[in-house]
């Protein structure tokens, strides 16, 4: 007897032609020497095994279909465009209806009920003076996103950085919610969607011209929000003139950057407006964002592995620097770094870090 | 369950391997059990050698214990080539992807198995390997030896084994073997043994190919046929005039390829490419609209880099697939012109009584006739009857005095006994010699 998911979602499954294609940018699937079981076309075949009922569900079949690296990166390598990361996530949110909640979300769902957020316990704001209250009727918001939260030196030099492009210029602080997205990946939309309204009657009374998003997972999966990510905007304030880059230093940067997960990240052309700086291509599957918090929080030695593969290929490429874009990629990766060695020579650093010193 | 145990060859193992190198889990089981043929085989293991030194102690001790191997490069193959029919270890040789040496004056490259085709083909800027079987490029290297793979542009340049000009193997009891000149002549000979012998008698590890030449110029033809036997009067013609064709490609039943209002009611479409210097291309192209005209052919010449799509064969297939939510069978023949249009009658017949709906492409100048059949995997009733219509027309096919699996191996199908009786004795002998405890691929080829 197989999984019951809806008829169309089953016959999109069955649709799978098994090529690889989706295996291409996965990042764990490079990571991990193109292991099978780490690609996107895995997830796809035991959902279709499990449909079809060839196989059973267990915990651990379970906790493949949840476990990736949330990238979505597939959807743009099928060559039938049957979208492999919506259909997992589809796939997740229908073992959730049926009451199969995973062991390995269990404490992303907690945290998130606990305080808000999926990453785990945050203090939201205390990089904020005590007394911050949102300023009604600005013309730019600062969405932080939960990771900013924990990343207080992130946050900072945002702040510093948007400041300098508009006057007008706000952010939610202590009381922002998380947009859900993390949640929405995991299958969780009834708490995503209800943590995204939270934030959307915020945003409302706040009433902002342009809200800017210091989470690309938030403006990659509801693109419909009409947020900008960061690196845009820092980029268009750049282009517009409103952010004056210092173009004189010629500091011999040799940087290796990692987007964010987004189509439309705009890091490499950020870097490459800054003169100085030699831009590295990096490998198709070299991207991350908060989509990878549950690896990091669940599955931390696979976590480890991707770390130490991207400063393999950035000593590989002659990097002297590791830019990072998402600020939750880069809050995980400092971590791991921490308790492991680092490689030498190579510094990592967060996109506003390098913007800021090259600011005038 | 498999017939036999493999805990003790996996315990011997396990001082060998580490980590992933060796995985037990069933999600890692289930992962290794399909590629892109809709079959699903379930291996009690998956191993992951680094080296020729870890492929050659595990083909050693799955030896002394008779556990079944079967290598497995990216999983693209359309007949099941990678699967364990009879259970045991899968052998995946992705990690083995290091580019050993390149030498681009000489146009070689040295490459572990699990190097991918668009790989090798981002190594030099004006050189490639001219197979591409899967259109993307995922397919290995050793994917492509096992079987002898072949793609549209095999019409030009040869199927795979006509790049290889060297191989490393290791053989079933762990010797590993170089097959590379300098060397007696028939050392080639022994190379070409390897070539196409879907991993039943050793497991390549590394091979020395010889890359082609991007061509200077080409122009690509649409064309519409009144008949399949349209484009062997054309494969003739263009034979006659001298003219190189590269690829030409035929869809028969091609109605399934289409959106209704755009098919026009001719019996086949076809594809046809010319390429090499510009002023060769350009003394040809006349030439071949002369012929096209002379038989009153709608045709069109595709230009610049439309010419490239027109040859991602697989990628028209998928996009079949996904329109109609359908999964596929194929069968891939050869055979001499003359019987190319009975083996497409024999498709159509076959297709009609197991009300399975195919569609046929035609490769001429090879000979190639591959037969896809469009089925819905949930439907089990489809599924028997997809499997039943792809025995009939082997069997059928041999009959007429065609071979099968040409360009995408045999696989998990059988070669007709009483017509290859002669080639399988002399196949499962040289089978026993070098592997007389069948571990190599069973249920394969012999």
């Amino acid at each position: 007897m197989g999984i019951e998911f809806d008829p169309e979602l089953s016959s999109e499954l069955s649709a799978c032609l098994g090529c690889g294609g989706c295996n291409i940018p996965c990042p764990i699937f490079n990571a991990e020497d193109r292991l099978e079981s780490s690609g996107m076309r895995s997830r796809v075949k035991v959902l279709s095994m499990l449909s079809k009922g060839s196989i059973e569900l267990t915990e651990s079949v379970l906790r493949h279909i949840f476990t990736c690296a949330n990238c979505g990166l597939c959807n743009n390598y099928c060559p039938v465009n049957l979208n492999p990361f919506d259909l997992v996530m589809r796939a997740r949110s229908s073992f959730i209806d049926m009451g199969y909640v995973p062991l390995v979300t269990v404490s992303i769902r907690d945290s998130f009920r606990r305080s808000g957020s999926p990453i785990g316990d945050v203090v939201k704001g205390n990089w904020l003076p005590p007394d911050f209250q949102p300023k009604e009727g600005a013309d730019v918001l600062l969405f932080a996103g939960c990771w900013m939260h924990r990343a207080t030196e992130v946050a900072l030099n945002v702040m510093k950085i948007l400041e300098k492009i508009s006057e007008n210029f706000t952010t939610i602080g202590p009381n922002e919610p998380c947009s859900g997205a993390m949640l929405y990946t995991l299958g969780e939309r009834d708490l995503a969607n209800e943590s995204k309204e939270k934030l959307l009657n915020m945003i409302l009374d706040i009433s902002p011209r342009t809200v800017v998003s210091g989470c690309p997972l938030t403006t990659r999966v509801y693109k419909d929000l009409g947020f900008i990510d960061l690196t845009s905007y820092m980029l268009n304030s750049i282009r517009s003139g409103r952010l004056k880059i210092n173009s004189q230093k010629d500091r011999g940067l040799s940087v290796l950057p990692i987007p964010s997960c987004s189509d439309e990240s705009s890091l490499k052309t950020l870097l490459m407006s800054l003169r100085g700086v030699k831009v590295l291509d990096p490998p198709e599957w070299l991207r991350c964002d908060c989509g990878f918090t549950l690896m990091y929080r669940e599955e931390r030695e696979r976590f480890s592995n991707w770390v130490q593969r991207v400063l393999s290929v950035a000593g590989a490429l002659g990097a002297n620097q590791v830019v990072v874009e998402d600020v939750g990629c880069y809050t995980m990766l400092m971590d791991v770094l921490e308790t492991k060695s680092r490689i030498k020579g190579i510094k990592i650093a967060h996109i506003s870090s390098v913007i800021l010193e090259f600011m005038k | 369950m498999s017939e036999f145990n493999v805990d003790k060859a996996l315990e011997e193992l396990s001082s060998y391997l580490r980590g992933s190198q060796l995985l037990r889990e069933e999600v890692d089981r289930y992962s290794y059990s399909y590629d892109s043929s809709g079959i699903e085989l379930v291996p009690d293991a998956v191993a992951r050698p680094r080296n020729v030194e870890d492929v050659s102690i595990i083909l050693e001790i799955a030896n002394k214990y008779g556990v079944p191997v079967t290598p497995r490069g990216s999983g693209t193959s359309l007949v099941g080539g990678p699967l364990p029919v009879k259970g045991g270890i899968v052998l995946d040789m992705q990690v083995m992807n290091r580019v050993i040496e390149k030498d681009e004056d000489a146009g070689l490259v040295r490459v572990e198995a699990g190097v991918r085709v668009r790989e090798v083909n981002g190594l030099f800027k004006d050189m490639f390997l001219p197979i591409n079987p899967d259109g993307i490029g995922l397919s290995t290297v050793g994917g492509l030896i096992a079987e002898n793979s072949a793609s549209p542009l095999s019409a030009k340049y040869g199927p795979m084994g006509a790049h290889v000009m060297g191989l490393e193997v290791v053989l079933p009891d762990g010797r590993v073997v170089s097959l590379e000149q300098p060397g007696p002549p028939s050392k080639r000979n022994i190379m070409e043994l390897i070539l196409g012998s879907e991993g039943v008698l050793g497991v390549v590890i590394s091979a020395l190919l010889k890359l082609r030449y991007r061509p200077e110029s080409r122009a690509s033809y649409y064309m519409e046929l009144n008949d399949v036997s349209d484009s062997l009067i054309i494969q003739d013609a263009m034979e006659r005039a001298g003219i190189e064709v590269s690829g030409f490609e035929v869809y028969h039943n091609y109605k399934e390829l289409m959106e209704d209002r755009d098919f026009t009611g001719v019996e086949a479409i076809g594809f046809l490419e010319i390429s090499g210097s510009s002023e060769c291309v350009e003394r040809w192209s006349s030439r071949v609209n002369e012929i096209l005209s002379e038989m009153a052919l709608e045709h069109t010449e595709v230009e610049g880099s439309v010419t490239d799509g027109v040859w991602e064969r697989r990628e028209r297939i998928y996009n079949i697939a996904k329109r109609k939510k359908i999964s596929i069978k194929v069968v891939s023949t050869l055979s001499y012109k003359h019987i190319i249009r009975d083996i497409v009658q024999e498709i159509d017949r076959i297709s009609s009584r197991m009300k399975i709906p195919s569609v046929t492409v035609i490769d001429p100048p090879l000979g190639w006739v591959t037969a896809i059949f469009l089925y819905n995997s949930r439907d089990q009733r489809e599924v028997e009857r997809t499997d039943k219509a792809a025995s009939n027309l082997i069997e059928s096919v041999s009959s007429l005095g065609a071979s099968i699996g040409f360009g995408t191996g045999v696989g998990i199908y059988k070669i007709d006994e009483s017509f290859d009786e002669g080639y399988l004795s002399l196949l499962r002998t040289i089978k026993q010699s070098l592997d007389p405890n069948g571990i190599m691929n069973p249920g394969k080829l012999v």
